[in-house]
């Protein structure tokens, strides 16, 4: 790759103030959204001024778009969407309510923490992802309902470690790699996509096979490998029903809802009973095989569902 | 690849054996949930696409240089120490480093006008990638995307984009389908390094399989196909409690997958079908091997596919990168290049499928006229070459003219724009065509102000 080219272009001319359009004779100079020029004290970074207007409390601008970046990052949309369009041609669907939270923004200091907690604190951010009648509004700018979002490689990955139970600890010597060889590097590079708003993520083909038939969910769903899956078939007193519950929590953080615990329990039972008896072999060993695999299966489902993998 | 899938993936059907059926529908999981997904293989029998047409995309990875391959410079100190060389046209002229596909230019119109704005390994490749340049709110969908979803077919038993062994780290995003989303986005198949010569422990075997096709060995496929039911009959309520993008697309994702993993067609990664003189006429190397694979798939109704040429182990310069010693390199790597795309022609010619595939050369830019104090080319988007061949398209002329010294366009400089304009009219697609873009307006497939160059269309 040509050399370390590229590194040196990265320096920066303090006293530069005008730019040549690349292939014309065009000079530009300088100069704010608004039109002003800047004053820019000799041998001092342009960038660093800036960046000091950009930030500053009487930059029309900057209180707005991070505003809306930050209740983009919450709810999947933008007030103006996509977050990175700011234009004339596309004005933001709630006006007012923007406003508000780019004057409270710059009133508190450009203080995130305060702006996500007056989002998170709010009842549209409440707002149930199930559809119902009273709120089954098809745009999902009129935030009637949370929008069902697809997670990002980094947060479908940590979700499948926190549910199977592995850790991959970080490693300061990986830091700003291109691409690790680790399992974790792997699987991010085959998930991310930096290119949809969360409301339009979608699965390829690729990524549906790795969590099909891939080593990590594979691992994680292996009898000899998985430590929640061990966990829950070892656990002394657990019957069936109580096993699946306990897979529920670990992918799910809910309870099964009756009809579905009947089903999966259902399924071990006959997985557990159907051969055995055909070959007529009682033998305990045998059965508590049957059942684990049958248990793994389940796993296998719920981590492969959508109600898995989808932010909701 | 287990035996279990080849032979036995028809099977996979009648492999939910009638016991199974009953115990499922015991634990009321099977009834109507296992309609959906296994239902579907049945089509697979039925279908057979009629005859589209298709392109194969070779992509050579950091700019190939122009003077020592397709615009030869014999009078002139930029031509360097390669010979021109006849071809099978007369009058054509190229360059010794390609002898078999010398035998092949009636097929093959070089155009040697491309004129580009972009010399930066990164910018250059999603510009020609997409035949857009890098920049605003708007994410350019790779031209593989862009084609496969004009071309192909939902619901077909193979992706509709195939990319192998692409090396992505100059650009991602020019790799990938942008806003059309991830249902666009290729099927990628080996890892983009360096083509070994000779490539005797054949890793490129391997490299060459789709990843997690089979599931692990230890879950039997009645297993599989248990949890494969249960799965859709457990998404079933949620599908209809959160309809969305995300959610469907998991669905259709998932129903892809598995159409694709008990299809026969998988069959086309099976290199080992092939008669081995073949497999030697392509190069026993990842490239060759790739091209070949491109064969199959095209064969098998994939629109577009897409083989990288990343560079070839032993040469100093990354892919087509040759800062130094470019004439050492151009032949290592033209080595590999010439006999598998010869032999892709010829191959597809004799099995009738060259007059509806479209065979793409090209690169990120070309590679300066005049040669550094290190006997290399270094980054040149000012002039320089791509290649279209086969299908759509009338071989056996060049296209454009650079000046003597090979340093400016004569006329008719080609864009990015009109180049991917062109690949649209050779396989019949409108390049103005719109998709829907991330920014909530419509895109259309070539910029509206491209002028495809109409004389070399067929």
């Amino acid at each position: 790759m040509g050399g370390n080219g590229f590194l040196s272009q990265l320096k920066e001319l303090f006293s530069r103030r005008t730019l040549t359009v690349p292939g014309t004779d065009e000079v530009v100079k300088a100069t704010y959204l608004t039109g002003e020029s800047p004053q820019i004290p000799t041998g001092t970074s342009a960038r660093m001024t800036l960046a000091d207007w950009m930030t500053s409390k009487d930059n029309p601008y900057f209180a707005r778009t991070a505003a809306n970046r930050v209740w983009g990052h919450f709810f999947g949309v933008g007030i103006v969407d996509p977050v990175d369009d700011f234009s004339e041609l596309n004005p933001p669907s709630h006006p007012e309510l923007l406003d508000l939270l780019a004057a409270e923004l710059a009133e508190h200091d450009f203080d995130m923490k305060f702006l996500v907690r007056a989002i998170t604190a709010s009842r549209t951010y409440q707002l149930t992802s199930s559809v119902r009648s009273e709120n089954d509004d098809t745009d999902p700018r009129l935030f009637s309902r949370m929008s069902v979002k697809g997670m990002t490689a980094e947060q479908l990955y940590a979700s499948i470690a926190q549910a199977v139970g592995t850790h991959e600890t970080f490693d300061e010597s990986q830091r700003g790699r291109f691409r690790g060889a680790t399992t974790r590097a792997r699987f991010i590079d085959e998930f991310s996509d930096s290119n949809s708003a969360p409301t339009d993520r979608q699965t390829s083909v690729l990524q549906a096979l790795s969590l099909m038939n891939g080593e990590l969910i594979n691992d994680a769903t292996g009898l000899q490998s998985s430590r929640t899956l061990a966990g829950i078939l070892d656990y002394p007193g657990f019957d069936n029903s109580r096993r699946i519950e306990a897979l529920f929590l670990a992918t799910l953080n809910r309870r099964p809802r009756p009809e579905e615990l009947e089903n999966f329990v259902a399924y071990v039972d006959s997985q557990t009973a159907s051969e055995v008896s055909d070959a007529q072999d009682s033998d305990e060993k045998l059965r508590t095989e049957k059942r684990n695999k049958a248990v793994s299966d389940v796993f296998w489902t719920l981590l492969n569902s959508s109600e898995f993998s989808l932010n909701h | 690849m287990p035996a279990e899938f080849n032979a036995e993936s028809l099977m996979g059907r009648s492999s939910v054996s009638r016991r199974d059926w009953m115990r499922m529908a015991a634990a009321g999981i099977a009834g109507s949930s296992m309609s959906g997904w296994l239902e579907s293989l049945a089509a697979d029998t039925v279908a057979h696409e009629s005859r589209r047409r298709s392109v194969i995309l070779l992509w050579m990875t950091g700019g190939p240089t122009q003077i020592d391959t397709f615009d030869v410079k014999p009078d002139h100190v930029n031509g360097g120490p390669l010979k021109p060389i006849s071809t099978s046209v007369p009058g054509m002229q190229i360059c010794e480093t390609l002898p078999k596909l010398s035998q092949m230019m009636e097929h093959v119109v070089p155009v040697r006008s491309m004129s580009t704005k972009e010399g930066d390994h990164s910018r250059g490749t999603y510009h020609l990638r997409t035949g857009y340049l890098p920049q605003g709110p708007v994410h350019y969908p790779t031209l593989g995307s862009v084609l496969s979803n004009e071309l192909g077919v939902e619901d077909s038993r193979l992706p509709n984009f195939v990319s192998i062994s692409p090396f992505r780290n100059f650009n991602p995003a020019a790799y990938g389908p942008g806003f059309l989303g991830p249902r666009s986005s290729p099927l990628v198949v080996g890892e983009g390094g360096r083509v070994n010569i000779p490539d005797t422990n054949a890793s490129y075997e391997q490299s060459l399989q789709v990843r997690n096709l089979n599931q692990a060995d230890d879950v039997t496929l009645s297993q599989a196909d248990r949890r494969l039911a249960m799965l859709n009959d457990f998404d079933s309520g949620f599908r209809k409690s959160h309809p969305g993008t995300p959610t469907a697309s998991h669905e259709s994702a998932y129903a892809q997958a598995v159409r694709m993993m008990r299809s026969r067609a998988v069959k086309a990664f099976d290199l080992d079908q092939e008669d081995d003189t073949l497999r030697e006429a392509y190069g026993k190397n990842q490239f060759g091997q790739g091209c070949l694979l491109a064969r199959r798939l095209i064969e098998r109704g994939v629109p577009f596919v897409e083989v990288s040429l990343n560079g070839v182990q032993g040469s100093q310069s990354f892919g087509w990168d040759t800062h130094s010693d470019n004439f050492e390199a151009i032949k290592t790597l033209t080595s590999v290049l010439d006999p598998a795309w010869a032999t892709l022609l010829d191959d597809l010619n004799l099995r009738g499928l060259l007059d509806s595939t479209l065979v793409v050369w090209m690169g990120e830019f070309g590679r300066t006229p005049r040669i550094n104090g290190r006997s290399g080319r270094d980054h040149w988007a000012e002039s320089w070459t791509t290649v279209l061949s086969g299908g759509g398209v009338k071989g056996g002329q060049f296209f454009g003219e650079t000046t003597p010294d090979g340093m400016k366009v004569k006329d008719r400089p080609v864009s990015a724009a009109d180049l991917l304009a062109t690949i649209c009219h050779a396989v019949g697609v409108d390049p103005m065509g719109q998709n829907m873009s991330n920014v909530g307006r419509p895109i259309r497939i070539a910029d509206p102000e491209a002028k495809p160059i109409m004389e070399i269309l067929a």
